[in-house]
């Protein structure tokens, strides 16, 4: 990974998730924020911006939905991840309509969520180099 | 893993033929803390893993109580007389409001999670007792435990129709 590396928020109640999931990602080179509730994810999202946002659906003080809808207004090109368990069609249409990239299970494993991930900051890559290629 | 119940695929086919459904309470309590629990345990494992570490005694001790707790969970959702009045709502709603798990379903679960989390508990303990670092054979033990969880949660999702169609 380059010089400023691709930030990723975690937004879970479950520390164990968060610690677990930081591990990955740092050692593969991401910058890793994280939030235990809506309220301080939006005010993560604020101040750093990050790229990639895997957000669990249910969030104690915020919707994961409401969270997703905030953050895509703030930037419509930031990436979401929504973790879940069951949910309904209905918050599948919504998440999906607000432009959720991918949806991960709980109970999950490594292999369900890490190439996703990785996936997306290849992406995020490219989306870069065009970008720098087109400034030049 | 345990092996296959024998009328296994007769379960599922009267799940699949019959619309066999799981109380949207009993979704949420399962998908929730199992959830939360097991896929808690197999990032600790798939960590060490990838390190090529045993898991230090911090994270086994981490394990031992997530494994601990999908447990009971397990036994309130299988057994809601276990239900205790200062467990959260949805527990005491499950047992208030007699929400039981299909008995093909509670077949099926009784069989397959707690077998897995017995060995999770059995091995971290040992080793914690033992010599507090958990070797890496068995952390590739522990983690096939999750995995054959999550596979099991995931084949009982499709089959109770909670398989929804998603656009990745």
């Amino acid at each position: 990974m380059d010089e400023s590396p691709i930030k990723v928020l975690i937004v879970d109640d479950e520390p164990g998730i968060v610690h677990g999931m930081s591990r990955f990602l740092i050692r593969r080179g991401f910058k890793v924020l994280a939030a235990s509730d809506g309220k301080t994810a939006l005010e993560i999202f604020e101040k750093e911006r990050p790229q990639i946002n895997l957000i669990d659906i249910y969030l104690g003080d915020l919707d994961g939905i409401e969270l997703l809808q905030k953050i895509k207004e703030m930037d419509k090109n930031a990436e979401c991840v929504m973790v879940t368990r069951i949910t309904d069609q209905d918050t599948f249409d919504k998440a999906a309509k607000l432009g959720a990239r991918h949806y991960v299970y709980k109970p999950f494993a490594t292999e369900d969520w890490l190439p996703k991930v990785m996936e997306i900051a290849d992406s995020i890559k490219k989306r870069e180099q065009r970008l720098g290629q087109s400034v030049k | 893993m345990a092996n296959p119940l024998n009328n296994e695929q007769q379960i599922y086919r009267r799940i699949k033929e019959e619309k066999i459904e799981v109380d949207p309470t009993l979704w949420d309590v399962m998908y929730h803390y199992l959830g939360d629990y097991v896929s808690s345990i197999n990032l600790l494992a798939a960590d060490s893993i990838e390190t090529n570490q045993p898991i230090p005694s911090e994270d086994a001790k981490k394990m031992l109580d997530y494994a601990m707790k999908a447990s009971r969970i397990v036994t309130k959702l299988t057994r809601p007389q276990k239900i205790q009045d200062d467990d959260e709502a949805n527990l005491i709603k499950i047992r208030d409001k007699k929400i039981t798990l299909h008995r093909d379903i509670q077949e099926l679960f009784d069989h397959y999670i707690p077998n897995d989390l017995n060995i999770i508990t059995m091995c971290v303990g040992y080793h914690l007792e033992d010599s507090n670092l958990i070797p890496l054979n068995d952390v590739q033990n522990i983690l096939s435990c999750t995995k054959n969880i999550i596979h099991f949660l995931d084949k009982l999702r499709i089959a109770t129709g909670q398989q929804r169609v998603i656009h990745d």
